[in-house]
């Protein structure tokens, strides 16, 4: 088995193409993540910084705020800042924002409602006379968010209670911290999307491939080539959809970890949105994305397998990648069907989303059991994944001449 | 030895490629003769386990077609197939080798000395993409030959083969043929009668001849002919 997995593992990265795709695959890391930094900009009394620089001075200024975001912190942070926009006509001053960007986001966002975009009008106007009642608001937030009244069927009750339960559970108050370096990090992570055509384009000839090099009749009259042959393609495949995506990631999270460090890999997520009703921190959220990612990878592998040995054409299995991880993600929602809503959710270019997963509050009800939009997500990818899997190697066996 | 095949027939949609042939082989060459489309790729690759019957059985010594043992006793050569342009010589014959799941320090002796037979040794660590055409077809019986099969189905084996290389060949097969079953299909009709003990002629689907070379030469010619000149 183990030179079949070798000499399978060599027909994979020998190909030229593949080669090429992935080489191109990690340039497109490299130049994203650099584009990433490069396009961040701080002005400092009248002082324009750009990329790396831009971003460890907002990182270095928004550590030193405080330690801890209580109530008292927040309530004369959003104080100092209203008294300053006083007379301003245009209900905010970017200037006095933009070296705090992050803090005065996150403040924002509490308090805007959960269906709208925030605005910096928005500080202006939140009272702070009595203390601004920061973590109440938050789960305020969350329960209209729950109690709202949606065309294609509400939360029901036991939905509601497992969030809240959730959403209550996070410690308050926030620990806070420079969280400029992550933010790219994670942003980071999302963009390994485009290195799924990669995965197709290297998975598309295992079984087509034989086809096409009239090999297949070879394989199939050989001793093992019914059995162990089709098993050690498809482990050399998944192992490689999951090391290359796992690759692109380290890669992309390297860059940026040797020119932005490592400071707020502890924070908690709710510094990026307040409603994220999970307690984790900031690196374990950068790990389930990558997962997440991976586990889009293994499914898009089991997809392109199957239809490789069933089409003798590698073309038609990269196109119907396209269609299915590309395409799905044009698919619209429903205003009547909550159904089609859950379907629509789980195409693989919303669940790469994690900050997008963690703040829809999307979930799956079987009776009193609910189960979150991460639990469906690896439920349905891995249950597929394996039918999949059985269709290719059980189309493989059949010669189609 | 023996190898029985038992009323096989292949169907596809409405057209019979293959029409109940029964046969059983023992110990020597046979020669498979017939016009394109009469059946015998159809039929040598049911006997490799590639296609499925739609009726009949085949065995090899009670083992039925379908089975893992039945193939690792099986080399076969078909017509016309592609390589890995990449690999080497050499890694090709180390892959077939694990397939038909020989040890890799049995593989790496047996893959040697079958190279040197085909006269490839001095080229074992070139890329296939070098090779011509002949030295591809010579790769080709050396993978059929890697697992010392009982039962050796060669389709078209001379194709693309040198006169001298392929009196080689002719003798090779004349001396694995004593001890094994060899199924030899194609249009050349001097291999057949160099090397072939009994004959083999498929039209239609149909096994239409079986007989000894000695006995049936002239009639064999003149038989042969007359089934072209009919179509």
């Amino acid at each position: 088995m183990r030179q079949l997995i070798f000499y399978e593992t060599k027909k994979l990265l020998g190909r030229k193409a593949n080669q090429i795709a992935m080489l191109l695959g990690f340039l497109l890391v490299i130049i994203c993540s650099a584009m990433q930094i490069q396009g961040e900009t701080l002005t400092i009394d009248g002082q324009e910084l750009k990329g790396a620089a831009a971003v460890l001075k907002q990182q270095e200024i928004e550590s030193l705020l405080t330690d801890e975001l209580d109530e008292e912190f927040l309530t004369a942070f959003l104080q100092e800042y209203q008294r300053q926009i006083i007379g301003n006509p245009s209900g905010y001053s970017y200037s006095l924002i933009e070296s705090k960007s992050n803090l005065f986001s996150l403040l924002a966002k509490n308090y805007t409602e959960w269906n709208e975009h925030f605005d910096w009008e928005t500080l202006n106007k939140i009272p702070s006379e009595g203390g601004l009642a920061f973590y109440d608001r938050r789960m305020e937030k969350i329960e209209t968010l729950l109690n709202a009244d949606y065309s294609y069927g509400n939360y029901t009750e036991a939905e509601k209670q497992y969030w809240l339960k959730k959403a209550g559970a996070v410690s308050t108050p926030f620990q806070w911290g420079g969280r400029s370096t992550w933010s790219i990090i994670w942003n980071s992570i999302g963009m390994l999307f485009y290195q799924f055509l990669v995965v197709g384009l290297c998975i598309a000839p295992v079984f087509a491939g034989e086809c096409q090099n009239r090999t297949d009749a070879l394989i199939l009259s050989t001793k093992y080539g019914k059995n162990r042959a089709i098993i050690a393609k498809l482990l050399v495949s998944f192992a490689f959809s999951f090391f290359y995506i796992a690759l692109c990631g380290l890669v992309s999270v390297g860059i940026n970890v040797v020119l932005l460090g490592t400071e707020g890999w502890d924070l908690p997520i709710q510094l990026w949105d307040t409603i994220f009703p999970y307690e984790w921190t900031v690196i374990r959220a950068c790990i389930v994305n990558l997962g997440i990612m991976i586990l889009i990878a293994l499914l898009l592998t089991a997809f392109s397998l199957m239809l490789s040995a069933i089409s003798k054409n590698p073309v038609i299995v990269l196109a119907a990648d396209v269609l299915l991880f590309f395409g799905t993600a044009f698919l619209p929602s429903s205003k009547s069907s909550g159904l089609w809503n859950k379907i629509v959710y789980l195409v693989p270019l919303h669940c790469s989303d994690l900050q997008n997963v963690l703040k829809s509050y999307n979930d799956y009800p079987f009776g009193n059991l609910i189960i979150s939009h991460l639990g469906m997500m690896s439920l349905v990818y891995t249950l597929l994944a394996v039918f999949f899997t059985f269709c290719a190697g059980k189309s493989f066996q059949k010669y189609r001449g | 030895m023996e190898l029985i095949l038992d009323r096989v027939s292949k169907q596809y949609q409405n057209k019979i490629a293959v029409d109940r042939i029964s046969l059983k082989l023992q110990e020597g060459v046979y020669g498979l003769l017939g016009a394109n489309g009469a059946g015998k790729t159809t039929l040598m690759r049911m006997i490799c386990g590639i296609l499925r019957p739609t009726g009949g059985t085949i065995t090899f010594d009670g083992l039925d077609v379908s089975c893992e043992d039945y193939r690792s006793i099986l080399g076969y050569l078909p017509q016309d197939f592609g390589y890995y342009p990449d690999f080497t010589g050499m890694d090709f014959l180390l892959y077939m080798a694990a397939l038909k799941g020989l040890p890799k320090s049995c593989a790496k002796r047996r893959a040697a000395q079958l190279l040197e037979l085909v006269d490839l040794r001095d080229k074992a660590r070139q890329k296939i993409r070098t090779y011509s055409g002949g030295m591809k077809q010579r790769l080709g019986i050396a993978q059929a030959l890697i697992n010392d099969p009982k039962l050796l189905v060669l389709d078209e084996p001379t194709a693309g083969l040198d006169p001298k290389e392929r009196v080689r060949f002719r003798n090779m097969i004349a001396k694995i043929g004593k001890e094994n079953i060899v199924l030899l299909s194609t249009h050349i009709l001097s291999d057949i009668e160099h090397i072939a003990d009994t004959v083999l002629m498929m039209k239609s689907g149909q096994l239409i001849y079986q007989g000894n070379r000695e006995n049936g030469r002239k009639d064999l010619e003149s038989f042969y002919m007359e089934q072209f000149e009919e179509e």
